[in-house]
């Protein structure tokens, strides 16, 4: 059984539909990831879950008890959810052991002076009980934030964006502690997040949400290589369409030649003959210059539109000179191309990932 | 970089010639406004050693003053806490409403509201103490500072604070306990300062209700005893009292800045409790209780009493009231026209000048003055102009202009308009500064095409705020006005004393009038402070461009 179970739930913010019918589920322990863009309603998701929004209709149901419905909501206080705010939300009046001993109840017979020195252990911040927020970085801000957040033992951890304060170095960093910690209490967690790079270090499952609605919910290898969708295929992970013809042995006859792939995600409504587009990742399309050990494979001259240089590999943007589609592709950074430049491309596709074909 | 932009084109501008007269200006006009304060200390440094209260007397004076201020304090609490509580964290029909009338009380002067308690009491045959009613009717006049600072604190929260204390395991109330109140505090302890000044400041309900507190000592002594070396002395003791309270008041405001935390959409996240009902109509209870005792209690007397008198007919009376209202509106124009300018002056002397510490500290001491006592401050007018008459010949006082009466209220209220026009001055960015530079518009330009249209509403604002305390305004028109010179509020002042509050009633409800017209104006200023923040920056770009 699940422990946290949404189905068809709806949201309004006035006239406005923010939540359409969203519906999944989380499994006791697992740590689950809502990606979507700005505006899409994943921090609505969490404050629904929470209790501090009251939902239009649907369901949710926190280890198989319904906390929220069109007709009944189970107060904030009484849900045992925590939750890390993005911008922490630390009590600036109170001390580090303070804000995370807010949630306990302090008498003389428990034993919350040992539990808070585990905690403090647990998250790296013994030296800090007895200082203030605002004098703590913000990794430390967000491993209190998240200490506070454990601290009542939750049934579920609800984390708001909670490393997008953070710079590129810690962020990475952060999000390897923070999954060791979670996964060290078997805590149950459900993170939203616009960075699928963040998605990609902490979640075990993962959906996407776009406008209001869960396009797919999935674990993470089946977001990346089997994308329900074109939103999906070009939310997670880079990517270019490319048009093409499905062939009755399951290959995909298009610019680039003859496609063929170890797998194919397919859609069922294609069949042989139907028009079809193919994911392209970056790492799928091969410059001729690196297409060693593929000659069998034929290739399709491009010209070279933008290159982005990241350090260790470079990404390029490339129009097929025949069919004037676009690709991209990434390439070891000695490997040195100037926009304008003329190159042969092939594909190299171990996963091939077809969509039906727009209507034109 | 802009820092060092900014920092070359301040060094340019120091060096030309307008901006150092604008210096002297500001330098000139700040000690202006400590001459009131030097005077009194002159004095009472001065003198014979031996004049002075005897100890009893002074102790006997402290005691009631703490006593009086006290309760004041107390009561202003309890009435405005809760108050505040409710309008910001719980959702109920009508809130901005109530909001509005928790305001109200604001345009009562503490002398009218004590008036017309101790009348209407009286008429009803029911006996309350002098001093218990000077504490009631001050705290339900003064209350609404506590309640519009809290308030304030409690909106300028950042919602997620409440949420993550729910998320916590405490109820709503639990959540304004453990974590709003104490992030309120600071704002609550300004005040708690503001109502504790304001109180030492009031001599008219004091002396009407037989307290002998500090200001009435003063005006005692000095108007009553003709001893001003002993009032002097009194006052510089009170000075003291007051400086200490504005210590507290700046103490707690450093501390809020390390408190504050507000998010971009605060304003717009809505985090009340929703109630309806029977709970909404015992909430509104309690937000009527102080509305209703604190402004239409009151002026619904009145209201009754001027009925009455328009039925007698009372000829001079309505004379005295035009004569009154003509004076009341004369002086809050001047006023508020006067300290606009000053104002204006020193802020941008501020901006184009980088400040240095004697600067500084004249600033700061102007804002001391507003702690002082209308009485101290006239008493130091008044030894003023004696000084003046005594070394230069000529007599101030005898001159029958009422620009002394309008230096005392520009000393005591400068701080209004400085501080309103200062903060507003200080939310305009540095870089319009650079980029108004870079495209050769002139320093009187940049005022006129910048500072003036960004400071439309903190001018509007500020400009209210002056009327309502010029209207109210009594202790240092009562000692300073020239002969034959009359407000509304000593018109109510001298019918209140001879105990003749049915030909007062006329003159109090129309200052009520007035004064409630000024805190509905600065209501809605204050419901617009959000969009003006927001267009302010769309605003700033617009006008640079232009």
């Amino acid at each position: 059984m699940s422990l946290l179970h949404l189905d068809s739930v709806v949201h309004n913010y006035g006239e406005r539909r923010t939540l359409n019918g969203v519906s999944f589920e989380l499994q006791q322990g697992q740590i689950g990831c809502l990606m979507g863009p700005s505006g899409s309603g994943k921090t609505t998701v969490l404050l629904c879950i929470a209790g501090l929004e009251h939902i239009h209709s649907g369901n949710i149901a926190l280890k198989q008890q319904y906390i929220s419905s069109a007709t009944q909501h189970v107060a904030p206080e009484k849900r045992r959810v925590g939750m890390v705010f993005q911008d922490f939300a630390l009590f600036p009046h109170l001390s580090v052991g303070d804000n995370i001993l807010f949630g306990l109840r302090r008498t003389a017979h428990n034993s919350w002076q040992r539990q808070l020195a585990e905690m403090l252990e647990l998250c790296g911040l013994e030296t800090l009980a007895e200082v203030f927020p605002h004098e703590l970085s913000g990794g430390e801000q967000q491993r209190v934030a998240l200490a506070r957040a454990l601290m009542t033992d939750p049934d579920l951890l609800l984390l708001d964006e909670p490393f997008s304060r953070l710079d590129a170095t810690l962020h990475e960093k952060l999000s390897r502690q923070v999954r060791d910690i979670l996964k060290a209490r078997k805590q149950t967690v459900l993170m939203v997040t616009h960075n699928q790079n963040e998605a990609f270090l902490i979640a075990d499952v993962g959906g996407v949400i776009n406008e209001g609605a869960i396009c797919q919910w999935d674990d993470m290898d089946g977001l990346y290589h089997r994308p329900r969708c074109t939103f999906v295929a070009g939310f997670v992970g880079d990517g270019a369409l490319l048009a093409g013809r499905m062939q009755a042995d399951g290959a995909v006859e298009g610019a680039l030649g003859r496609l063929v792939g170890e797998s194919v995600a397919s859609n069922p409504l294609i069949t042989a003959g139907d028009p079809v587009q193919v994911l392209l990742r970056p790492d799928d399309v091969v410059l001729s210059a690196d297409a060693t050990g593929a000659a069998d494979t034929p290739c399709a001259p491009a010209i070279v539109e933008q290159r982005a240089f990241r350090g260790a590999t470079t990404l390029y943007s490339l129009r097929l000179t025949a069919s004037d589609e676009k690709i991209i592709s990434i390439c070891p950074s000695h490997v040195n191309y100037l926009p304008g430049d003329r190159v042969d491309v092939r594909a190299q596709v171990r996963h091939l990932i077809l969509f039906p074909a727009l209507e034109t | 970089m802009v820092a060092v932009t900014l920092s070359g084109l301040q060094r340019g501008l120091r060096q030309s010639l307008p901006y150092k007269g604008l210096r002297l200006a500001a330098v000139v006009l700040l000690l202006a406004l400590l001459l009131p304060l030097l005077a009194i200390s002159a004095a009472a440094l001065g003198g014979e050693t031996g004049e002075f209260l005897t100890v009893t007397t002074l102790l006997y004076m402290l005691g009631q003053t703490l006593y009086y201020v006290g309760g004041v304090v107390l009561l202003s609490l309890l009435l405005a806490l809760p108050a505040a509580w409710a309008v910001v964290m719980v959702d109920f029909r009508g809130r901005r409403l109530a909001t509005w009338l928790l305001f109200l009380p604001f345009a009562l002067p503490p002398y009218i509201t004590a008036y017309s308690y101790d009348d209407l009491l009286r008429a009803g045959g029911i006996y309350v103490s002098g001093g218990i009613l000077a504490i009631l009717t001050t705290a339900l006049a003064l209350y609404p500072y506590i309640f519009f600072l809290t308030r304030m604190a409690l909106k300028q929260q950042h919602c997620h604070i409440q949420s993550a204390a729910r998320l916590l395991g405490c109820s709503p109330w639990a959540a304004f306990v453990r974590v709003s109140l104490p992030l309120a505090r600071p704002a609550i302890c300004i005040g708690i300062a503001l109502t504790a000044m304001e109180t030492l400041n009031d001599i008219a309900v004091a002396e009407y209700f037989s307290v002998q507190t500090l200001g009435v000592g003063i005006y005692d002594l000095w108007l009553n005893r003709g001893s001003m070396i002993a009032g002097a002395r009194l006052a510089l003791l009170l000075t003291i009292i007051i400086f200490a309270l504005v210590w507290w008041e700046e103490f707690a405001r450093r501390r809020q800045v390390q408190y504050l935390s507000v998010c971009d959409k605060c304003y717009q996240c809505e985090r009340a409790t929703k109630i309806s009902g029977s709970k909404s109509a015992l909430l509104w209870l309690l937000i009527a209780l102080p509305a209703v005792a604190g402004f239409w209690l009151p002026v619904v007397y009145l209201a009754y009493l001027a009925r009455q008198s328009w039925a007698a007919s009372l000829a001079d009376s309505w004379q005295l009231l035009a004569t009154g209202l003509y004076g009341s509106v004369l002086l809050a124009v001047l006023l508020v026209l006067l300290l606009l300018v000053a104002a204006m002056l020193v802020a941008m002397e501020k901006r184009l000048n980088k400040r240095g510490s004697a600067m500084r500290l004249l600033v700061r001491l102007s804002r001391v003055i507003y702690g002082l006592p209308g009485t101290v401050i006239a008493q130091g007018i008044f030894i003023v102009s004696i000084a003046v008459e005594f070394i230069l010949g000529w007599n101030l006082l005898a001159g029958g202009s009422i620009a002394l009466l309008l230096f005392a209220c520009s000393t005591r209220f400068y701080i209004i308009a400085g501080g309103t026009i200062e903060s507003g001055m200080d939310k305009i960015s540095p870089q319009l500064d650079v980029a108004a530079r870079l495209a050769a518009v002139s320093p009187l330009a940049r005022f006129g095409r910048i500072y003036l249209p960004l400071l439309r509403s903190a001018t509007a604002a500020t400009a209210v705020m002056l009327f309502l305390e010029g209207i109210k305004e009594l202790p240092m028109t009562l000692v300073l006005r020239p002969f034959n010179f009359e407000t509304l509020a000593t018109v109510i002042y001298q019918y209140a004393s001879d105990e003749a509050l049915l030909l007062a009633a006329p003159a109090a409800l129309l200052l009520v009038a007035l004064a409630a017209g000024a805190v509905t104006l600065l209501f809605l200023f204050e419901g617009d402070d959000t969009n003006n923040n927001r267009q302010q920056g769309q605003r700033a770009e617009t006008i640079v461009n232009a």
